[in-house]
């Protein structure tokens, strides 16, 4: 009797030895074949007005998984491309889009040239600024916009406006 | 004997229920927020609270220490002492006293019942949030320092040529430069006042960085504010070109930001006056979230006398001609700002 217990006891042992050893032996199983469905998402973004001091809305759809906040900015910048005079400056790329869900605030990081390559104006500014705060703030979980680059905050982009505190959406600046 | 225990645990348990139950309301989290959205910047303090107690709010003799009292109230949770915003509210200290959880507030500068809101708020399920009890303390505003009486005489006014130095501003096609445009204009413009009798400060006379060569673009700015503060003035003026993508994109506007109730009269006034100079379309004037409007307590404005990117406007921005007529102009409109401001005043 005795001796039967001591045996399953040991058998017990090996048992658990051989289930930790095989543990550590399997190769990672592949992550579960989850179907990211991919599905057409409508986001609006914004162009200068003809008046340039407006901004008008384009719809554009987007085939994606998810609707991320960098994919509506690169959606953005590419439907500026598309204009006669783009707005925003040749090779202004998104880095990411960071969103702190507490405040509802996002930081665009963007590459160096949204600065570097800037002609300048106020006018240009403000118009940027509000495009990308309107197409931010589209999306939910976002009421407010921070502006960085090459990921470092910034507290203007040419040195006439004030983004040191995060710029809420501008509703007036749509035309109707 | 052991039923006996049990029976005993369970009253007990219901005394204490009945009690807790019957005793306090419960403070579950104090949070807060400086709050510059609004006309004059507050501090909101923000009490959870699990069911609303009565309130009492008292502020000293001397208007620097607000108490809040929460009557029948526990917080264990939040007691301690807090570190806010130093300008309007400088630290809370949350203690129970006897049955009540009080609140000391101190306030750093001399604040009246008018700048303090207290107030309860029901629980929002729609929201997820709990019964609140809410403390609002406004930022003590000094009274304006600024004149606002008729005529230039003896009126303090900073004018800013936009950019300088290492930093071009806006760069026409023709390589033009928008610092090298800004400047004689201001250059122009301070005889013309101070023949009126006011006094001229001019953030750079010469084409150098009022900050320091290549300086991050908000020490260059606040470098301006500065001197605008400094010298007390009764006016800020900023002169800038704009330049846009579209050539065809031209006028003059003029920018201001309505923190005093004089700002937007100084923008009418001096567009009433920059628009009339020929050859510029009118773009009117416009409330931005610039810079120099934003950090400057003085009335203040910002204008953009035309397009550099525009070539019909870059042509004529190279006249000499041109720069003393909007010299001339926003002379003109400075003196018909304080003559309305006058108006406004009384």
């Amino acid at each position: 009797m005795r001796r039967s217990v001591w045996g399953a006891l040991v058998l017990v042992l090996a048992v658990m030895c051989g289930a930790v050893a095989c543990t550590f032996d399997k190769t990672p199983a592949p992550p579960l074949q989850q179907e990211q469905a991919v599905k057409d998402w409508e986001l609006v973004t914004y162009v200068p007005a003809d008046d340039a001091e407006h901004i008008v809305p384009k719809k554009v759809t987007v085939r994606a998984p998810q609707l991320t906040a960098d994919a509506a900015l690169r959606e953005m910048l590419q439907v500026d491309a598309r204009e006669q005079y783009p707005l925003f400056p040749q090779g202004t790329t998104v880095r990411s889009v960071q969103i702190d869900e507490a405040t509802k605030v996002a930081t665009a990081d963007f590459s160096r040239e949204l600065i570097s390559e800037n002609s300048g104006g106020s006018l240009g500014e403000i118009l940027m600024v509000y495009i990308i705060a309107d197409t931010l703030t589209n999306l939910d979980g976002i009421e407010a916009v921070r502006f960085a680059v090459e990921g470092e905050h910034v507290d203007t982009l040419t040195g006439h406006m004030d983004l040191s505190r995060p710029i809420l959406r501008n509703e007036e600046i749509i035309v109707k | 004997m052991k039923r006996l225990i049990c029976w005993i645990a369970a009253v007990f348990l219901l005394c204490l229920g009945a009690v807790s139950g019957r005793a306090a309301s419960e403070v579950t989290d104090f949070r807060w927020v400086t709050r510059n959205d609004s006309t004059v910047p507050f501090v909101r303090m923000v009490l959870d609270v699990d069911r609303l107690p009565a309130i009492d709010a008292k502020l000293n003799r001397d208007g620097t220490v607000l108490s809040v009292e929460l009557k029948t109230t526990e917080g264990k949770q939040v007691e301690g002492v807090y570190a806010l915003n130093p300008d309007i509210v400088s630290g809370v200290r949350i203690a129970q006293e006897k049955r009540n959880l009080v609140l000391k507030i101190q306030l750093p500068k001399a604040t009246v019942k008018e700048d303090i809101n207290v107030f309860p708020l029901k629980a929002d399920a729609a929201h997820q949030k709990p019964y609140r009890v809410v403390i609002d303390v406004y930022k003590v505003v000094p009274p304006p320092t600024f004149k606002t009486t008729a005529g230039l005489q003896d009126k303090v006014i900073v004018i800013d040529p936009g950019h300088g130095g290492s930093d071009t501003g806006a760069i026409s096609a023709k390589n033009l430069y928008e610092k090298d445009v800004t400047l004689p204009i201001a250059l122009y413009l301070k005889p013309l006042l101070e023949a009126r009798g006011a006094q001229v400060i001019l953030t750079r006379e010469d084409d150098h960085d009022v900050y320091g060569p290549h300086a991050d673009a908000v020490s260059e700015l606040q470098a301006r504010v500065d001197i605008a503060e400094r010298a007390a003035a009764d006016v800020f003026l900023s002169i800038h070109i704009d330049s846009f993508v579209r050539p065809n994109v031209g006028g003059v506007t003029t920018y201001y930001h309505r923190k005093t109730v004089f700002d937007e009269t100084l923008a009418e006034a001096l567009h009433d006056h920059t628009s009339q100079v020929p050859g510029f379309d009118d773009r009117g004037t416009r409330t931005a979230n610039f810079y120099l409007l934003v950090n400057s307590t003085m009335p203040s404005a910002l204008v953009e006398l035309g397009f550099l990117s525009n070539p019909k406007e870059e042509a004529e921005l190279r006249k000499d001609s041109v720069r003393r007529e909007f010299a001339q102009q926003i002379a003109d409109g400075l003196e018909a700002y304080f003559n309305r401001a006058d108006r406004i005043s009384r």
